[in-house]
Formats: structure tokens, C-alpha cells, sequence
């Protein structure tokens, strides 16, 4: 049978074609199946890590370093990734339309009349910590932090600060755009299959449909199953259908992506957090000073929700809250008169409390669900690896 | 707090899009009035008081609509079936120079016509010859325009005909448009307001000066409904009517029917139980659709004469005495009204004017349309209301040299009892004088309040009564002034006239310059009436909604479409000020080229839209896709993709301003 294969990977993100890359380059056969239209439509992966909530720790800094980001992204990456360090021009050949890591620092704004804030004090602790991991983080205490704050126009506001220079964030769409280009030129086009519906599995194998045809595909060692927002419906279906109690996540928070017109171009060299947002200078690439329309990019926490809520309509959208906190930010710290909305998207990514893999099957073939696959694209191609790994070893 | 969200709920949301024309339109009302009257609730949510910046697609079905009252206040609405109205855009695909200020889409040059005393004496060349098209040549021509040229690009161009398109077609011609099929090759700046397009056709390379190109196509065969994503009961809807049928009877028709049809569709999915109102709407929902396919299928040239000279061939002048919309006895001894429209597609307009009930135009698709001479009482009214110039009233003298006719006319420069004219024949050529005898007032009849307003609204309507010579009773259908020297007394005429109110001039400074223009017009129509206009400033919503035409006024940032010109004005170009004009580029706004997006597609295997955009960010720029997604969705069409029915569903869909409480 021509779809028969080593291993299945069902995905709708980065995570499945990350395996199916790491896993067709070491001669493993591999059908990948998704269940969306194509891999375009799932929006749960992050150019960088929000920090937002829980403890910051130095483990989470240097897990955040553009270092540690290329360390994983590169790789098994099929193609160049380009590195842009803030200051100096690069220099040298350079593919501007390369996926860009982007060294950027961190900037957290203390501001006494918040409830989403971290206290002050968490913010110091974190800096006696930083300070001895070396990681060179900067206490501010007057206006001169403000100024760093990316769209903030100059005044006079008192507030504190603490800065942390390097961290890093990527171009997500672009990874994703390499790795899948990749991909599809490596798999034999009938083993790269979108529109998957009523997967099942038979006896050392899966079927399915796809196209309106029914398929079968023998698997010669299991299937992994990348639980992205996306596949929500068919990972609990599933479950149910087989008996089988899933590790849930703690719950699925809201995301809100905003893009703001900014008047000038904000600071690139810094990611801001105010509340429970966090604000950078929007780019692709390297950032340019000079472009024409600036752009000003805010990631919003929205509430954590249930899972089965996910699907409900409310979930759906902004609320007095997001409006609240836009004015927050824009009016009242960045004292901008008024503010354009350019865009708005809004994603879905779990939350976990530990990310253990577990088996959707009581019997031949296995099929392993792969938590965490949403969330930073770093840690989504991390683990993607690591659910290669006893595959590869095995092989 | 000032930017509280108030929720609301609606069975059925019909959300105003950026750029509608006129709110509610036909269609709309079609749509609310029968989803309510099967009991849905129903939210009209647009015109002055509402500004809805998008609709966020939930999972499943339905949406969430998110408005800006007059006051700043956001209201969230969820509505399990939403639809966007639409009035679209037309552009051509893409040339060299397409992006140029050379060429604005019909909306604006529609829009300048009433606004703007901008002169349109030089050449104007409008890409696409459906009806819109040439019912704006047509008005340009009966307005004083020099020369209309209307050229259709598109290879199968005889598969577009639509309803009223022959009517159209002859008016068109009739007033000295010339039609063409060409494709167009580049446009290059020659001097202020000055263009020079080449335009390639069977002959080979043409070069025209033209003063403007308006692009008005292509013809989209298209439902105008579509559903995206499939089943989620979100739709956009095309907003083709106007104001008034008149002024565009088969986009009016077709929007009507469209509303019945997705009415009938949104009412089915959302009520389980209808009882006996089942077999209403399911009939409403058949016969929507029966129509609207017939509009479509109309697609082969109706019934045109042929020509031997200027004179209409023996068979085919036949052809026209005998159809049931002529008289045939009485016009011998009184003027008669003869009905010429051989549309299989009437709009049925002279029908319920006719104040006697003389004229049956019949059901889609007739035959022929059946005037019942006795009814006639020769008043004229069908004249005026005929939005094609089709009816005229005849009175054959047959053994006198003289007959009479009566035509109903247009333009800015009234007739006078007694001027002479030129007589033309159905295609606009010229044939001989006649002389006004008499000028006709329908608005002084005793007439239903309806159809009043509806005389009133319209451009001022004069009904000729013209002495002509008895051979060419059959042939003259139109009449338009010869050279001045042979006009009765122009200087008295021009005084008469009453659109020639005297323009007060203002000065300005315009990037440092000095410079003279018309008080109390909006800067951007200013800009194109002193031939400054940049290619950014080509679409002057109403709305303000595109806000491409960005310009710094003493020192503010204004849109230039929105903010009115006075007396020692301070103008700057903010930049970007200008498209880069000899590029061939999909998306100005990132300057992203059609060619890019191919490569992308095509190097990816990219198969949805979705996909396409996320890689390119097409229509993610300043004017949100309003000048890009159109085309962007006909280069997919040509790759294979099926994007038909994709909706771009973006939020918001143009720039949402919040100032500081
Ligand atoms: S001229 Fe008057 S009466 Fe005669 S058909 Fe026309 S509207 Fe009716
Ligand atoms: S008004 Fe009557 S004659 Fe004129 S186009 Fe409509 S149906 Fe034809
Ligand atoms: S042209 Fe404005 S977004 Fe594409």
C-alpha cells in the first residue's frame, strides 16, 4: 500500500511538520495527516514567550535567549535563519526574507495601581537572581525607563522599571512557510494529506478519509498526535470513543493580537510589558526605522477559559476588558490622544500544568498525544523533537 | 467608562461594509423585512449613527458584530447569521500605470461627476462595457463630455450581456460613445490631467491622449451572495443598487432578488418550526431563484438592427413596427407612445409609471411587451421614466413631409422652443435637423405622490416635441445640439441656466505653493480639479473608510476626502504621498507585485487563500484591502484556487480611531 509508513503524524501546526521534517531527514517514513484545509489556519504559535504569568526565573530567561532559540531553530531548519542583534547593521550576506531571530530586551513596568501587575517585590527578587546568573538586568526607578517603553512619547510619568537585555522573538510565519515548502518537496504528494476526516484505526493500522475517498495506511510503529486548539474536538472524541481519561490542561487562555497605527516608529530594541499585555515594535525581518506605516504590536492576555468552552460562541471575541486595558496602555501610560486599531486576531492556547505525553490507544498501533504544542515556537519545535526522539533512537 | 462595551443579540445581522453607497439599499430592505415577518429579529447596523468596524466569525456559525455608535460607544452583537453588504470595486487587472491617478474605479469618477466641476472634455476611456459602464458614458456624453470610449478587455465579452444591456447599449451610441474590444497596455503621464494609454487590439498597438480612465469591470456572473466559511452562516452581500431603479434598473433587480433569496436561505437554517409559512417562503425561495438564474442565462446579444448606411435594414425595421410594443393604428392620428425595449429582461419601469395602465412589459423572460393603444393618453410620463431612452412618443403624418416626435432628454443645457437640433439614429449617427415645436411637462400632471418624487429626484427630464421629416419617423430615436453658430441664441439659453451658479475661488498653499481653487469643496476634490490629485487618492469613500488619502492640514492630520477646503488653507502631502505610478503592483500599500504572489503560491503549493495571505499579508495595508482584494481573489481564481466564495474576514476591516475620553 503506498501510504503505508514508519510513523503517522497528525498536526494542524508547526509541531507536526517540525516531526515530520526532524523525522523524513533520518529515513524514517512518515504520512502526514491534518485535519484543517491546510497548516495555515492554526494560530496558536507565538513569536515569543508573553512572561506574563507566573514566576520569572532565570531558567525561563535563558530558555528565552536568542541563543537558545537558534539552538532549536536551526537545525532541522531547511533553509537559513538570520540573527538581528539590535545595534550594530548586519553585515555580510543576508537573506532579508529569511525567518529572523530578533534579539530584543525586556522591559517590565511597575505601576502601583494594577491588579495584574506583578508586585514590585516579585520584580526584585527576580533581580537579585538575574543579577547572579548574569544576565545583566537593570533596575530603573525615574522617567528614563519610560522612554524605552516602545510607542511611549516623551514625558514625565514616575514609575519603575525593570529591564533585562536579551531576549528574543521569531518570525513565525515564515518558519512555518520553510518548513512546510520543505516538507511537501521531501513527502510524496499522497502521503501529505489535508482534509483528514473520521480517522479510525483498524489492526496495525489507521484509516481514514480524505477527498471524499476512503484510506488505509499501515503503520509499522505508531502514530503521534499534536494536540494543538485546533484538534481539540477529535483528541476528546477520541478519548471517549476509546475509553481513555486525556491529561487535560489547566484551561485555554484568550489571546488578543492587537496591531496599532503608531505616530512615529516605536524603538525596536524593546518588548515592553504593561499588565497583562505586552508591546513591541511589529516587524518581519529585520526591523527598519524607516517604515512607512509603524506599527504597534500588543499581545493581550485575555481570561483563561474551560475547555469545553472553546467552542462556545462567547469565546469569541473582545470584551469591555480589552478596550479597558487598550485605553490603559495608550491613553493613560503612553499618553497618545487617540489610537488606530489596524488589526485585531484573536488565538486560543492551552495552559499545562506538566506536559506529559499519553496514549489515545489500548492496543496496536499506539498513538501518543503530544501536549504543548501551542504557545512560544520555540518551545512548539522542542517538543516537537522530543516526541521524535525515542523514535530516532530506536531507529 | 468610556469604552464600556454594550452586548446585544440579533437573529439576523445586516452590517454596512466600508464604502456602501446608500443606506438601507433595496436589497436590504428586502432581506430584514422578510426575515422579520418570519419572525427573526432582525439588526440594521449602519448609516449615520453606527459605524460597524467587522464582524468576528465564531466557531460553528454566526458572529460577533462589533459597532461604534455616534457617541464612541462599542457595542459587541451576536448575531447567529451575519451578513456584510458590500458595493465592491472594479479595477482591471493589472497594467503598467494601473495604479496611476490616471485611473480611478466608476464609484469615484461617479462621485466626481456630481460633485466636481472637473471638465471631462478630453477623451475619457472606460474599461468595461456592462451597463453601469455605459450608463456613465452615456451621462458624461449627455453632460457635454467630449468623448467616451468604452473598451472591454475581457476576451469573452459576448457571454456578459445583462439584463437592460441592449437599451443601454443604444443610449450609449446613441449619444456618440463608440464601443471597443482592446486590451489595455500602459499608461504614461504626459502632463497634468494629461494621460497617453496604449491599448492593444486586432488591428495592433493604438495610442490615445485621454483626460481619464475609469474602470468599470469586469463583469462579475456571480450570485452576489457568497458564505464563508462554508455553512457558518456569514455572508457578504454586493450592494448594486442605487438610490433609485432608474439609475441602474438590473443592479436594483438583481439586489432585490438577492435579498429574497438569502432571506429565504437565513430564515430555513435558523427556523426549525415555520407551520404554514413554510410554503410561503419556500416559494419565495424557488421563485428567487428561478429569477436570478434567469438573470444570468441572458447572456446572448438581444435583438439588434442591422444597418445598411445610417438606414436600419428592410427586415429589421419590420421587425420593429410589428413588435408589440409599437402602435400600429392610432399614432396616425395622435402622438402615441412606442416602446422599443427588446430586453427578454424589462424593467418593468414605463409599466408602473403609465399612468392608464397602457403598457404590459410581461413576465422575465418576455417576448414582447404589449401597449394598448386605446389606454394611451400621449402624456409622455413612461418617456421620462425610461432610464434607457428607449420610448418615444410618435405621431406619423403620412402624406405630409413633416411628422412628430416627441424624446426625452437630458443635459445641463436646456432646449428652447424653437432651436433646431441634430436628429441621430439608434447608433448615434447623425441624419438630419428638426426643430423643438413644443417642450412637454409630465411633473405637471396629476400624479401619484410615488411617482413624483420619484420625477423630482431625477436629473431634470425634458420631453422634446420635435418636428422632423416624415422619412425619418422610424429612424431618428435622439437629438443633440449642432455646431453653436447654427443655435437659437445661445448666450440667452446659457443664461437661463440655472446649475450655473456662480463659483466663488479661494486661494491656498499647497506644499509651499500658491494656488486657486474652488471654496467649500473637500480638499481631495480640490486636488483633482486642479489636476494635484496623487494615485493614492483614488477612491474617496464616503467614508473616509480606505484612509489612503492622508494629508497634513496646518499641521493636522486630516483625510483629505473628509475635510473641506477654505480660504489661506495650509496643504501638505504627508508621505507616502504617491503609489509608485509605471508599477504593475497587486497590493500598493506593501508594495506587494501580482507577480509575487504567484511565485509564493506556486513555490509553496499554497491552496487556500488563507494560506496566500498569511505569507504575503495581501490587504493587510493601510486601505485594508480595499483596493487590493478584488483583484487578489481573480489572480487565485486564474491559479486554479477555488476562493469564489472566500470572504476575507479580517478585523477590523479599516482603521478604528479612539480618542481620549
Ligand atoms: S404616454 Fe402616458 S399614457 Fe401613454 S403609455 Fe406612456 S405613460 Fe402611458
Ligand atoms: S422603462 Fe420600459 S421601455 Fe424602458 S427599459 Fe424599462 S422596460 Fe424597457
Ligand atoms: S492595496 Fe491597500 S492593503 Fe493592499
Amino acid at each position: 500500500m503506498p501510504l503505508d509508513s514508519d510513523v503517522a503524524i497528525l498536526g494542524t501546526g508547526v509541531a507536526s511538520l517540525a516531526a515530520a521534517n526532524l523525522l523524513i531527514s533520518q529515513g524514517i517514513s512518515v504520512l502526514l495527516l491534518n485535519p484543517d484545509r491546510d497548516f495555515f489556519l492554526e494560530d496558536s504559535e507565538l513569536p515569543l514567550d508573553p512572561l506574563i504569568y507566573g514566576k520569572l526565573s532565570a531558567q525561563k530567561i535563558l530558555r528565552n535567549s536568542p541563543e537558545n532559540a537558534l539552538k532549536f531553530l536551526r537545525p532541522d531548519f531547511p533553509g537559513a535563519i538570520e540573527y538581528w542583534s539590535g545595534t550594530t547593521p548586519m553585515d555580510g550576506y543576508h537573506d532579508p526574507s529569511a525567518p529572523h531571530v530578533r534579539q530584543r530586551g525586556r522591559l517590565w513596568i511597575s505601576s502601583a495601581n494594577s491588579s495584574v501587575q506583578r508586585p514590585w517585590e516579585a520584580l526584585e527578587d527576580f533581580y537579585v537572581e538575574a543579577s547572579d546568573a548574569d544576565l545583566h538586568p537593570q533596575l530603573f526607578d525615574d522617567w528614563v525607563t519610560i522612554q524605552r517603553f516602545p510607542g511611549c512619547s516623551s514625558h514625565s510619568l514616575h514609575m519603575k522599571g525593570l529591564f533585562v537585555p536579551k531576549l528574543c522573538d521569531v518570525d513565525t510565519v515564515r518558519y512555518r512557510n520553510g518548513l512546510l515548502e520543505f516538507v511537501r518537496e521531501r513527502l510524496p504528494e499522497e502521503k501529505f494529506i489535508n482534509g483528514v476526516t473520521q480517522l479510525e484505526w483498524m489492526p496495525e493500522g489507521i484509516r481514514f478519509h480524505s477527498d471524499g475517498t476512503l484510506k488505509t495506511a499501515k503503520l509499522r510503529k505508531k502514530m503521534l498526535a499534536f494536540w494543538t486548539p485546533r484538534l481539540t474536538p477529535w483528541i476528546l472524541y477520541q478519548a471517549k470513543t476509546a475509553e481513555i481519561k486525556p491529561k487535560l490542561p489547566i484551561g485555554a487562555r484568550l489571546w488578543e493580537d492587537w496591531l496599532l497605527n503608531s505616530r512615529e516608529a516605536p524603538d525596536p530594541q524593546t518588548i515592553g510589558t504593561f499588565n497583562n499585555m505586552i508591546v513591541w515594535a511589529h516587524s518581519e525581518g529585520a526591523p527598519s526605522k524607516d517604515s512607512p506605516t509603524p506599527l504597534l504590536a500588543i499581545l493581550r492576555a485575555g481570561p483563561l477559559i474551560q475547555l469545553e468552552e472553546i467552542h462556545l460562541p462567547k469565546s469569541g471575541g473582545i470584551s469591555s476588558d480589552s478596550f479597558k486595558s487598550l485605553s490603559d496602555l495608550c491613553h493613560g501610560f503612553l499618553k497618545w490622544e487617540s489610537f488606530s486599531i489596524r488589526s485585531l486576531k484573536t488565538r486560543i492556547i492551552f495552559e499545562w500544568d506538566d506536559e506529559v505525553k499519553w496514549l489515545l490507544s489500548k492496543s496496536e498501533p499506539l498513538i501518543e498525544v503530544i501536549p504543548a504544542c501551542d504557545g512560544p515556537l520555540v518551545d512548539v519545535v522542542r517538543v516537537a523533537r522530543s516526541a521524535c526522539e525515542p523514535i530516532l533512537m530506536e531507529a | 467608562m468610556q469604552f464600556a462595551v454594550r452586548d446585544g443579540k440579533f437573529d439576523v445581522v445586516i452590517a454596512a461594509g466600508p464604502r456602501v453607497e446608500h443606506w438601507p439599499s433595496v436589497g436590504v430592505r428586502t432581506l430584514s423585512l422578510l426575515c422579520a415577518e418570519m419572525g427573526l429579529s432582525v439588526g440594521q447596523l449602519g448609516g449615520e449613527a453606527l459605524t460597524v468596524h467587522g464582524i468576528i466569525p465564531l466557531s460553528g456559525t454566526g458572529g460577533l458584530v462589533i459597532a461604534e455608535d455616534i457617541q464612541g460607544r462599542i457595542h459587541r452583537i451576536h448575531a447567529r447569521a451575519a451578513i456584510r453588504i458590500t458595493p465592491g470595486l472594479s479595477w482591471p487587472d493589472p497594467f503598467p500605470g494601473w495604479r496611476s491617478q490616471a485611473l480611478i474605479p466608476l464609484q469615484t469618477a461617479e462621485y466626481l461627476r456630481q460633485k466636481s466641476q472637473i471638465l471631462w472634455e478630453r477623451l475619457t476611456v472606460i474599461l468595461g462595457t456592462g451597463n453601469r459602464a455605459l450608463q456613465f458614458g452615456s451621462t458624461l456624453l449627455e453632460n457635454g463630455s467630449g468623448q467616451v470610449l468604452c473598451v472591454e478587455s475581457y476576451a469573452q465579452w459576448g457571454a456578459k450581456r445583462f439584463s437592460g444591456w441592449e437599451v443601454e447599449k443604444r443610449h450609449f451610441e446613441m449619444l456618440g460613445g463608440k464601443i471597443t474590444e482592446a486590451t489595455p497596455l500602459e499608461v504614461i503621464p504626459k502632463a497634468p490631467l494629461l494621460w497617453q494609454l496604449r491599448l492593444q487590439d486586432t488591428q495592433g498597438v493604438r495610442v490615445l491622449e485621454i483626460g481619464r480612465i475609469v474602470s468599470a469591470g469586469p463583469f462579475h456572473n456571480s450570485l452576489g451572495v457568497r458564505e464563508y466559511p462554508p455553512g457558518s452562516l456569514l455572508f457578504e452581500f454586493d450592494q448594486t443598487a442605487s438610490t433609485l431603479m432608474k439609475k441602474g434598473a438590473e443592479g436594483w433587480l438583481l439586489e432585490e432578488e438577492r435579498g429574497r433569496w438569502l432571506a429565504g436561505k437565513i430564515v430555513k437554517a435558523l427556523k426549525g418550526h415555520l407551520g404554514p409559512k413554510r410554503e410561503e417562503l419556500d416559494t419565495l425561495f424557488r421563485t428567487a431563484k428561478r429569477k436570478l438564474k434567469r438573470y444570468f442565462r441572458h447572456q446572448e446579444a438581444p435583438f439588434t438592427p442591422s444597418y445598411q448606411g445610417k438606414w436600419i435594414a428592410t427586415a429589421d425595421l419590420k421587425k420593429i413596427k410589428t413588435f408589440g410594443g409599437v402602435p400600429q393604428k392610432l399614432h396616425f392620428t395622435q402622438p402615441i407612445a412606442s416602446i422599443e425595449c427588446f430586453e427578454e429582461i424589462p424593467c418593468h419601469l414605463c409599466e408602473t409609471t403609465c399612468p392608464t395602465s397602457a403598457i404590459k412589459t410581461g413576465k422575465i423572460p418576455r417576448k414582447t411587451t404589449v401597449l394598448t393603444e386605446t389606454q394611451c393618453t400621449g402624456c409622455g410620463l413612461c418617456l421620462a421614466a425610461c432610464p434607457s431612452r428607449s420610448i418615444s412618443l410618435i405621431q406619423e403624418q403620412k402624406d405630409q413631409s413633416f411628422s412628430k416626435i416627441t424624446l426625452a432628454w437630458s443635459g445641463p443645457k436646456p432646449w428652447k422652443i424653437g432651436e433646431f437640433g441634430m436628429l441621430l439614429n439608434r447608433r448615434g449617427e447623425t441624419l438630419s435637423s428638426g426643430r423643438i415645436i413644443d417642450i412637454l411637462n409630465p411633473s405637471a400632471l396629476n400624479l401619484k405622490k410615488k411617482i413624483k418624487n420619484d420625477l423630482q429626484k431625477d436629473e431634470k427630464v425634458q420631453l422634446l416635441k420635435i418636428q422632423i421629416p416624415s422619412h425619418l419617423l422610424w429612424e431618428a430615436r435622439a437629438i443633440k445640439r449642432g455646431r453653436p453658430s447654427e443655435s437659437f441664441d445661445e448666450a440667452f439659453v446659457a443664461s437661463e441656466d440655472p446649475t450655473a451658479v456662480k463659483q466663488k475661488y479661494i486661494k491656498i498653499t499647497l506644499n509651499g505653493e500658491k494656488r486657486t481653487v474652488r471654496d467649500r469643496v473637500f480638499i481631495s476634490v480640490a486636488l483633482f480639479e486642479i489636476g494635484q490629485s496623487r494615485s493614492t487618492d483614488i477612491l474617496l469613500c464616503k467614508d473616509g473608510s480606505c484612509g489612503l488619502c492622508d494629508i497634513s492640514v496646518d499641521g493636522l492630520k486630516k483625510l483629505a476626502c473628509q475635510t473641506k477646503i477654505h480660504n489661506g488653507m495650509n496643504i501638505r502631502f504627508a508621505p507616502p504621498t504617491h503609489f509608485p505610478v509605471q508599477s504593475t503592483l497587486l497590493c500598493p500599500c506593501l508594495r506587494i507585485s501580482q507577480q509575487e504572489v504567484i511565485n509564493r503560491l506556486k513555490q509553496g503549493k499554497l491552496r487556500s487563500a488563507e494560506a496566500i495571505l498569511s505569507v504575503t499579508q495581501v490587504g493587510g495595508g493601510k486601505c485594508h484591502g480595499q483596493l487590493c482584494m478584488d483583484t487578489f481573489k481573480r489572480v487565485l481564481l486564474d491559479q486554479g484556487l477555488d476562493v469564489s466564495q472566500w470572504i476575507d474576514w479580517r478585523f477590523p476591516w479599516r482603521d478604528w480611531v479612539l480618542a481620549h475620553p
